[in-house]
């Protein structure tokens, strides 16, 4: 028999296994939300232009 | 509007996150892939805007009522340009190939879809979220209506060009105050020929009742639209050209444009528009505008008139023309008479352009009467 106590560390075992790949994971907030990371990623990227005959009222 | 630094466009606020459209995975609207750990494969099938070209998916599921809206609002659609377009056409299949190739470069790169209004600047204006991804019921007058109706209507409604429209610059009204959902989401009809043709358009007399104790309102009502007494000059942009440069980007110019008022024949008087006299603008459409797909691509360009029905965003109590009947009466230079119009487009312009005989004699001179004060009024 398992007492009730090593059935809760397997689950948290368990848990921690399937959540594994998220932990290590990028998540889309952790760049989204910090400035620096953005800045330095946006140094890297080719700005978008638009064409330089474009004249007048739109 | 000052432009977006590249980092600024994409900068989630945290403050998001406690929402409830934040509190969705990002992955659930935009696809890709969260659990990437590198820029390309966690981008990998995303969509910038989910809620462009079908917002059903992204925003039916709360939004029912809107997401279904949106696939016949003309923000997101622009369905009265191509018909319009193709009424001054070419009939020939090979021609209007090249011819739609031109306003699917151009004409319907310029949209507005749910994301554009309610999170980020539109595409036109180079895009960006206006506060950290925070969805705004609201749209923002500056970062997202005139973000696109900004050289017309923004300069005139704020006092760029003239004196600015009351409404704004006396009462702090925004364009939501009187553009409600009905004029951004449309009526759900997808057969409309014109932008005027939507239901249940804001009107003045939604504010204004037309008060018969105003003289001039009991002798002008239902035969000069309110826009002729009360608006200044607007713009008006003479000859649009399209085309793609030595990179193979879209451009277009429109050097061409003045300042002008033009009072004009109602050339499609309706329930809604019943007014004889109207104010009318020179759109930027020109016969050779899309010469660069291909010549005489506008071959039956006569068929629309190109002087067209306007509402100007600068309306004012008192303006120099509703100050004395003779300001307008007999004044030959404030009608859209045959001389105004450039011969090239005259025939285009019969419907609207005012014969000679039919601009208002002169009034006999009286002396201005003294104008009651009125208790409440909004202007």
């Amino acid at each position: 028999m398992i007492g009730k106590r090593s059935m809760f560390v397997w689950m948290v075992v368990i848990g921690l296994i399937f959540s594994a790949g998220d932990l290590f994971a990028s998540s889309c907030v952790d760049c989204h939300t910090d400035t620096e990371k953005l800045q330095a990623i946006a140094k890297t990227l080719p700005q978008k232009v638009g064409s330089a005959e474009t004249a007048g009222k739109g | 509007m000052a432009p977006l630094e590249l980092h600024e466009k994409v900068l989630v606020s945290t403050d998001f996150l406690e929402t409830t459209h934040g509190s969705m995975g990002c992955t659930e609207c935009h696809g890709g892939n969260a659990k990437a750990v590198e820029m390309v494969s966690a981008h990998a099938g995303m969509q910038a805007d989910p809620t462009f070209p079908d917002a059903v998916k992204a925003c039916g599921e709360c939004h029912a009522k809107e997401a279904e809206l949106a696939k016949t609002s003309l923000h997101y659609t622009l369905a009265t340009y191509r018909p319009m377009v193709h009424e001054r056409a070419t009939t020939d299949k090979k021609q209007l190939q090249m011819l739609d190739q031109g306003m699917d470069n151009h004409c319907y790169s310029c949209h507005a879809s749910c994301g554009e209004c309610h999170v980020s600047r539109p595409n036109f204006a180079k895009g960006g979220f206006i506060s950290g991804h925070n969805f705004n019921k609201t749209p923002d007058q500056t970062n997202q209506c005139t973000a696109c109706h900004g050289s017309r209507v923004g300069n005139e409604f704020t006092g760029t060009t003239g004196s600015g429209d009351a409404h704004y610059t006396k009462h702090d009204m925004d364009c939501m105050s009187c553009h409600g959902t009905k004029d951004l989401h449309g009526d759900g009809k997808s057969d409309h020929k014109d932008r005027y043709d939507v239901e249940g358009l804001s009107r003045c007399e939604d504010c204004h009742q037309l008060d018969d104790q105003i003289e001039q309102h009991a002798i002008h009502r239902e035969k000069v639209s309110c826009y002729v007494c009360h608006s200044q000059p607007y713009a008006n942009c003479y000859g649009c050209h399209v085309g793609l440069d030595d990179k193979g980007l879209a451009y277009y110019k429109n050097p061409d444009e003045a300042e002008l008022f033009r009072i004009g024949l109602n050339p499609d008087q309706s329930k809604v528009h019943p007014e004889k006299w109207v104010l009318v603008r020179r759109v930027p459409a020109v016969k050779t505008g899309f010469d660069y797909y291909g010549k005489g691509l506008l071959s039956r360009f006569d068929q629309l008139n190109n002087w067209k029905y306007a509402s100007p965003h600068n309306i004012q109590r008192k303006t120099t023309q509703n100050r004395m009947c003779n300001n307008c009466h007999g004044n030959e230079e404030l009608f859209l008479t045959e001389a105004m119009v450039k011969p090239e487009v005259r025939s285009a312009n019969k419907k609207v352009i005012v014969p000679q005989k039919m601009i208002p004699a002169l009034q006999e001179q009286t002396a201005p009467k003294k104008e009651k004060k009125r208790k409440s009024g909004y202007f």
